[in-house]
C-alpha cells in the first residue's frame, strides 16, 4: 500500500505543517524548561528571579496548550482521513482552523515574550493556569480564545468527514480511530466550555478594564472544569497510538475493540466532573463537594487500568507472533531495535509510576500532605511530560516517513534518544516527587527559605536538586537529539514504502462490540448530566458568596513588588 | 556474537536505572544506610559488569562437547 502523503497529499501537508508547529513549540517551552530547571536548582542562572514566572508561563503554555494540541490535531486528521479512508470534505476550512490555531499561538506568544523586556508594557506571566488573581495582557486572552476556536472548527471537521462517510456507509460501525476522535472531540467542547465562560465573561473583560473585580473562586473553579479533562486530552492522541500503532509495531494485533471503544467512552464520561480535586484546600468549597470529585476521580483508574491491560496483552500477543514464549521469556521477542516501539513502550511504564502518584494526588487527605509542592511537577512530568511527550516523539518515528515520504535518517539516533529521555525522567521526576514529600513548594524561584530547612530522610537537598538539574539536562539533550533526527528525516528524499503504515484489525473486533457503544448523542447526554450533577450546585455556592464578579472592595489583581520580596526571602 | 546485543544493554541500562537511583531508599527500608558515594560506585560497578558480560562473546555450543 502507498505511503499516507501519496494517497492524500493535500492533507498530509496539513498534518505536517501542524506537527512540525508542535515541535517548534517543544523547542521553545523545552530552552524555558531548562532555563527553570537550572535557575531553581541555583546550578547555572541567567535570568533575574523576578523573571522567573515568564518562564514558568512560557514553558507551561508552549508544551501543554500548543506542543500537545498541536501534535494532537495532526494525529487525529491523520488518524480520521485514514480510518475513513477518504479525503477531508474541503481542505480549505481544514487550513482555516490550522491558521486560527496558529494566529491564536502568535497572540498568546507576544505577551510572554514581552514579559522579558521591561521596557514595554505588557506580560503574562500568569502561568498556565491562568485564573485570577493573577492578571494577563488582554492579548494573551484573546489568543487563547482563538485558538480553542480553532479546535473547535477541527472537531467540527472530523465530525464532517465521519457524518459524510457514513451516508455512504450507513450500516457500518465507526472505525476505531475515528471513533476515539468523535468522543475525545465531545470531552472536549464539553470542557472548554468552563474556560471560555471564565475567559469571555470574567479574565477578558477584567484585563480591558471593562469591569473592576472578578471572583476569584469562581475563575478558578472555571479553570480547573477545563483543567482536568485537558489532561486527558493531551492523552487521548498517545491512548490512540498505543490502542492501534503500538500493536502493530509489536508484531501483532490490538486485543480488543470493544475495550478501547468502552474506555473511550468512559473518559467522555468521567473526565470532566472531577475538576474539583484540584482545589481540595481551596477555602469556600464544601468538603461535600470535594468528597464527590474525589470519588469521580477514583472511578478514572479503570480505564486506565483498562488500557494497561489490553495495550500489555496486545503486546504480548505481538511478542508470541514474533516467536516469544515463557511468561515473561516474551519480552525479549519485542522489537525493542525500533525506536517508535521502544518509546511508546517506556512512556506505558513511566505512566504507571505517574498513575500510582496521580492517586495520591485525588486522595482528599493525603493530598495535603504534598499540595502545592514539587511532588506535582514531578507528577505531571510523568504523564504529561512523559507518557503523552514521548509517546508523541516515538509516534512522530513512525508517522513522520508516511508524511513525508522519506525514511526515518536515524534508528540508532532515535533509539537512544528515547531511551535518554526515559533517563533524564527517572532522575528529575523522582527527585521532584521525594522533595515535594519534604515539602519544598512549587511554582518559585527560590525555594530555599532562610529559616526554613527541608529534612531528607535519607539523602540530602542539594543531592535531590543535582539530580532535577542532572534529569532536566538529559531531557534537554534528548530534545535537541529528537528535533535534529526530525528535521534531517523531513530534508530526505522521496523513496517507495518508507514505512510500512498499515494497520491490522484486532483479534475481537467491532463486530464483538455491542452497537450501543457507538451511540454517540446518549453517552453526550450522559456526559452532560454527570457534569450538572458534579458542578450546579459548588458553582452556586461559589457565586451566592463570593458575587458573580467578586465582592467589590480592594481591586484585584494582587500586585507585589518582587525585588522586595525577595530581598526579605533572602 | 555478544551475549546481548547493544540494544539489549541499551533499554537494561536504561530499566537499571530507576532502581539505582533509588537504591538508598530501598536499602534504607531494611536499616541499610550507605553514603551517595557509594551507591554512586554501586551503580558504576554494576553497569560495568552489566556491560562486561553482555558484550562477552557467547560461548560456542558446538565446542562444549558434553
Amino acid at each position: 500500500m502507498s505511503a499516507f502523503v501519496d494517497r492524500f497529499p493535500q492533507e498530509a501537508r496539513v498534518v505536517r505543517a501542524a506537527m512540525y508547529s508542535s515541535f517548534v513549540a517543544l523547542f521553545i517551552g523545552g530552552v524555558f524548561g531548562i532555563i527553570q530547571t537550572l535557575h531553581r536548582t541555583d546550578f547555572v542562572r541567567i535570568i533575574d528571579s523576578t523573571k522567573y514566572y515568564d518562564v514558568l508561563t512560557g514553558h507551561g503554555v508552549f508544551m501543554v496548550i500548543t506542543f500537545t494540541i498541536f501534535f494532537l490535531v495532526a494525529v487525529f486528521t491523520w488518524a480520521v482521513t485514514s480510518s475513513l479512508d477518504r479525503p477531508v470534505e474541503d481542505i480549505r476550512f481544514t487550513w482555516s482552523w490550522y491558521g486560527l490555531m496558529s494566529l491564536g499561538t502568535v497572540f498568546v506568544a507576544i505577551p510572554i515574550f514581552a514579559g522579558f523586556f521591561d521596557s514595554i508594557d505588557m506580560s503574562a506571566a500568569v502561568l498556565f493556569t491562568f485564573y485570577a488573581p493573577l492578571q494577563a495582557h488582554p492579548l494573551f486572552y484573546i489568543g487563547l480564545t482563538i485558538f480553542v476556536i480553532g479546535t473547535w472548527l477541527a472537531g467540527a471537521d472530523w465530525f464532517r468527514s465521519w457524518w459524510a462517510w457514513k451516508q455512504d456507509h450507513p450500516d457500518e460501525r465507526i472505525p476505531l480511530q475515528t471513533f476515539m476522535v468523535l468522543t475525545t472531540m465531545i470531552m472536549w467542547y464539553v470542557s472548554t466550555l468552563g474556560v471560555a465562560l471564565s475567559i469571555l465573561l470574567f479574565l477578558l473583560p477584567w484585563s480591558l478594564g471593562l469591569i473592576d473585580t472578578v471572583n476569584p473562586l469562581l475563575t478558578r473553579t472555571l479553570f480547573w472544569y477545563f483543567g482536568h479533562p485537558v489532561v486527558y486530552f493531551w492523552l487521548m492522541p498517545a491512548y490512540l497510538l498505543w490502542y492501534t500503532v503500538l500493536p502493530k509495531l509489536s508484531g501483532g494485533r490490538l486485543f480488543s475493540d470493544p475495550l478501547a471503544r468502552v474506555v473511550f467512552v468512559l473518559f467522555l464520561l468521567l473526565s470532566t466532573p472531577v475538576g474539583i480535586h484540584h482545589q481540595y484546600v481551596d477555602p469556600g468549597i464544601a468538603e461535600g463537594f470535594k468528597f464527590i470529585a474525589m470519588t469521580n476521580t477514583m472511578f478514572l483508574l479503570l480505564p486506565s487500568l483498562l488500557t494497561a491491560f489490553t495495550v500489555v496483552a496486545s503486546m504480548e500477543h505481538g511478542a508470541r507472533q514474533r516467536g516469544g514464549t515463557g511468561k515473561l521469556g516474551w519480552l525479549k521477542s519485542l522489537p525493542w531495535r525500533n525506536p517508535a516501539f521502544t518509546g511508546m513502550a517506556l512512556a506505558g511504564l513511566m505512566f504507571a509510576a505517574g498513575g500510582f502518584s496521580g492517586m495520591i494526588n485525588a486522595g482528599m487527605n493525603i493530598n495535603y500532605l504534598i499540595h502545592n509542592t514539587l511532588w506535582v511537577p514531578g507528577h505531571f512530568h510523568l504523564t504529561v511530560g512523559t507518557a503523552v511527550a514521548l509517546t508523541f516523539m516515538a509516534g512522530t518515528y513512525w508517522l513522520l516517513p508516511q508524511l513525508t515520504g522519506s525514511r526515518l535518517y536515524s534508528r540508532s539516533i532515535g533509539l537512544f534518544q528515547v531511551v535518554l529521555w526515559f533517563i533524564g525522567m527517572t532522575f528529575m521526576s523522582n527527585a521532584m516527587h521525594r522533595a515535594g514529600l519534604l515539602g519544598v513548594p512549587r511554582r518559585t524561584a527560590e525555594p530555599q527559605y532562610r529559616e526554613v530547612t527541608f529534612e531528607a530522610a535519607i539523602g540530602t537537598v542539594g543531592e535531590l536538586d543535582a539530580q532535577i538539574a542532572l534529569g532536566g539536562t538529559l531531557l534537554f539533550l534528548s530534545l535537541i537529539l529528537f528535533l535534529g533526527n526530525v528535521l534531517i528525516t523531513a530534508l530526505g528524499r522521496r523513496v517507495e514504502d518508507p514505512v510500512d503504515g498499515t494497520l491490522p484489525p484486532a483479534l475481537s473486533g467491532p463486530e464483538d462490540s455491542p452497537e450501543v457503544l457507538d451511540n454517540i448523542r446518549l453517552w453526550t447526554a450522559i456526559a452532560v448530566v454527570l457534569v450538572l450533577l458534579a458542578y450546579s450546585l459548588p458553582i452556586a455556592s461559589i457565586v451566592r458568596d463570593g458575587g458573580l464578579f467578586g465582592l467589590g472592595g480592594e481591586a484585584f489583581p494582587v500586585s507585589v513588588d518582587l525585588s522586595t520580596l525577595l530581598e526579605v526571602l533572602r | 556474537m555478544s551475549r546481548i546485543s547493544k540494544t539489549g544493554l541499551l533499554i537494561l541500562s536504561g530499566f537499571s536505572i530507576p532502581i539505582l537511583v533509588e537504591l538508598r531508599t530501598l536499602l534504607s527500608f531494611v536499616n541499610i544506610e550507605i553514603s551517595a558515594e557509594a551507591a554512586m560506585a554501586i551503580g558504576a560497578i554494576y553497569l560495568a559488569v552489566l556491560i562486561l558480560y553482555g558484550t562477552f562473546p557467547e560461548a560456542d555450543e558446538s565446542n562444549t562437547g558434553s
